[in-house]
C-alpha cells in the first residue's frame, strides 16, 4: 500500500509536468491538475474493478492519494501566485494590437491554423476582428474583440492596424464639398436679385451641381451593381514566411498575384511576412516581420470558391 | 478547513493500511517461511505425516484471508496449489515430489513479502 500511495504521488507529478511541458493545446477547459486527475482516475477505478486477481484496495488507494495530491495542489495554488504559475502556468496573450506574437505562439507549440481555429471556436474569423487573444491557462481561448466593424471596397482599418489607402476620407472631403456648394447655391440667389450680373454665375453654378448629381447617382449605381458583401471566412495564405500552396489553389490565386498586393504596401518578399490571410469579400490581413498588421482591401472576389 | 480534513483523513486512512500492510506480510510470511522450513525438514528426513501437513494447510487457509487485501491474488493461489499437491504426495509417500513443492513454497515465502516491503527500489 505504502508502494502504491508513493507510485501514485510519482506518476501524479510526473503526468503534471508533461502536460503542463505540452501546452495548452492539450488541455480543454480543465486545468493541468485537474486534467491529470481525469486522465488517471478511470484506469484506477476500472483495472481493479474488471481484474479479480488485482485486489480492490490497489485501486482504493491510488484514488485516495489521487484525491489529497488534488486538493493538496489546489490549495497550493490558491494560497500562492508563484505557485499557481508553477501549476497552472500563466495565461499567454498571441495576439495583441500589434499582431500576431509568434513567439508566444511557439511557447504553445501552435502554428497560425490552430490559432485561427481557437478563434473560430471563440466566434472570430478574422485577425482583424481581434484585438487581444488569450490562450487562458485552461486552455480555453479568451478575445477581447476590435470592436470595429469591416467594410468593403477601398481600405478600411481596424482599431490596433494600420489603414492603407483612403478612398473613406476622399469620399468625406466630397460630401464636405457638396455642402459647400449648397450653401454656396443658396448666397448666389440671393445675390441674384441685387446684382443681374451674377446670373450667369448662378447658371454655371448650377450646371456643375447638376453634374455632380448626375456623378452621385452613377456612384449610387455602381455601388448597387456590386455583388453583395459575403460572409467573411479568411484562408492564410502565409504562414511564417512560406505559402500555403493549398489554400492558394482553394482561393484560386498564385504567388504573383500576392506578391502584386504586397507591393502596396512596399513588401516585395513572402519570407517577410509572418502571416497573410484572405476572406471571401477580398479584405487581405497582413502581418510583417517587426510590424503592425495591416488591412488591405483587394478586388478578389473568390467567395464562391470556398 | 473541511478540505485539510479530508486530506489529514486520507492521508491518515492510506498512511495506517500501509503499515498494516508491512507488519501483516511480514509477520505472516515469516511464520510461513518458518513452517515451510519444518515441512521440508520432514520431508527431506521421510517422517513428514499427513496431520502436519494438514495443519499447515488449515494455518495458511486462515492467514491468506487477510493477505488477499494486500497481495495480488495469483500468488496467493500459487502457494495454495504447492502445498495442495506437496499433501498429495506425503499421503502417497513421494517425499521427493513434496520435497521439491516445499521447496517452491520457502522461496515463494522469502521473496512475496521483499516485493511488498517499503523500499526505495520496490517504488520504482
Amino acid at each position: 500500500m505504502l508502494i502504491i500511495f508513493f507510485r501514485s504521488i510519482i506518476v501524479f507529478l510526473v503526468l503534471l509536468v508533461v502536460m503542463r511541458l505540452m501546452g495548452k493545446r492539450q488541455i480543454g477547459e480543465m486545468q493541468p491538475f485537474e486534467l491529470v486527475i481525469t486522465l488517471v482516475i478511470s484506469e484506477l477505478a476500472t483495472i481493479p474493478m474488471a481484474e479479480v486477481s488485482i485486489p480492490i484496495m490497489y485501486g482504493v488507494i491510488s484514488i485516495f492519494t489521487l484525491l489529497i495530491m488534488h486538493h493538496l495542489v489546489a490549495m497550493l495554488s490558491r494560497k500562492s501566485i508563484a505557485m499557481r504559475k508553477v501549476i497552472c502556468g500563466r495565461p499567454t496573450i498571441v495576439v495583441t494590437p500589434n499582431g500576431i506574437d509568434f513567439k508566444e505562439l511557439k511557447s504553445l507549440s501552435m502554428s497560425v491554423s490552430d490559432l485561427l481555429e481557437a478563434m473560430r471556436g471563440a466566434g472570430y474569423f478574422g485577425f482583424d476582428e481581434v484585438e487581444y487573444g488569450i490562450f487562458e491557462t485552461n486552455g480555453k481561448f479568451s478575445v477581447l474583440s476590435s470592436g470595429s466593424s469591416s467594410s468593403a471596397g477601398g481600405a478600411s482599418s481596424t482599431s490596433g492596424n494600420s489603414t492603407v489607402g483612403g478612398s473613406q476620407s476622399s469620399d468625406d472631403d466630397k460630401e464636405q464639398s457638396k455642402t459647400q456648394q449648397n450653401a454656396g447655391g443658396q448666397q448666389a440667389q440671393q445675390t441674384q436679385q441685387k446684382q443681374p450680373q451674377q446670373q450667369k454665375q448662378q447658371k454655371n453654378q448650377s450646371r456643375v451641381q447638376r453634374e455632380r448629381d448626375q456623378e452621385a447617382q452613377q456612384e449610387q449605381q455602381e455601388q448597387q451593381s456590386q455583388p453583395p458583401e459575403l460572409p467573411a471566412l479568411p484562408l492564410t495564405l502565409i504562414e511564417e514566411g512560406k505559402l500555403v500552396k493549398n489554400t492558394l489553389k482553394v482561393a484560386d490565386i498564385d504567388e504573383a498575384w500576392i506578391l502584386k498586393q504586397l507591393s502596396r504596401i512596399h513588401e516585395d518578399k513572402i519570407k517577410n511576412v509572418l502571416v497573410a490571410t484572405i476572406d471571401n469579400n477580398g479584405k487581405m490581413y497582413v502581418q510583417q516581420r517587426g510590424k503592425r498588421p495591416l488591412t488591405l482591401n483587394t478586388f478578389f472576389r473568390g467567395g464562391n470558391n470556398w | 478547513m473541511k478540505k485539510i480534513l479530508i486530506i489529514v483523513l486520507s492521508a491518515v486512512f492510506v498512511l495506517s493500511l500501509g503499515i498494516a500492510e508491512q507488519f501483516w506480510i511480514t509477520n505472516d510470511f515469516r511464520e510461513l517461511e518458518r513452517r515451510t522450513e519444518r515441512l521440508l525438514a520432514g520431508a527431506a528426513a521421510e517422517t513428514l505425516t499427513d496431520e502436519e501437513v494438514e495443519e499447515a494447510n488449515e494455518w495458511w487457509t486462515q492467514k491468506k484471508r487477510m493477505m488477499h487485501i494486500f497481495i495480488p491474488h495469483d500468488e496467493i493461489r500459487d502457494v495454495d496449489y504447492w502445498l495442495s499437491e506437496a499433501q498429495g504426495y506425503i499421503h502417497t509417500k513421494n517425499y521427493d515430489m513434496a520435497y521439491a513443492q516445499f521447496t517452491k513454497m520457502l522461496d515463494a515465502a522469502k521473496t512475496i513479502p521483499s516485493s511488498f516491503r517499503f523500499r526505495i527500489e520496490n517504488i520504482f
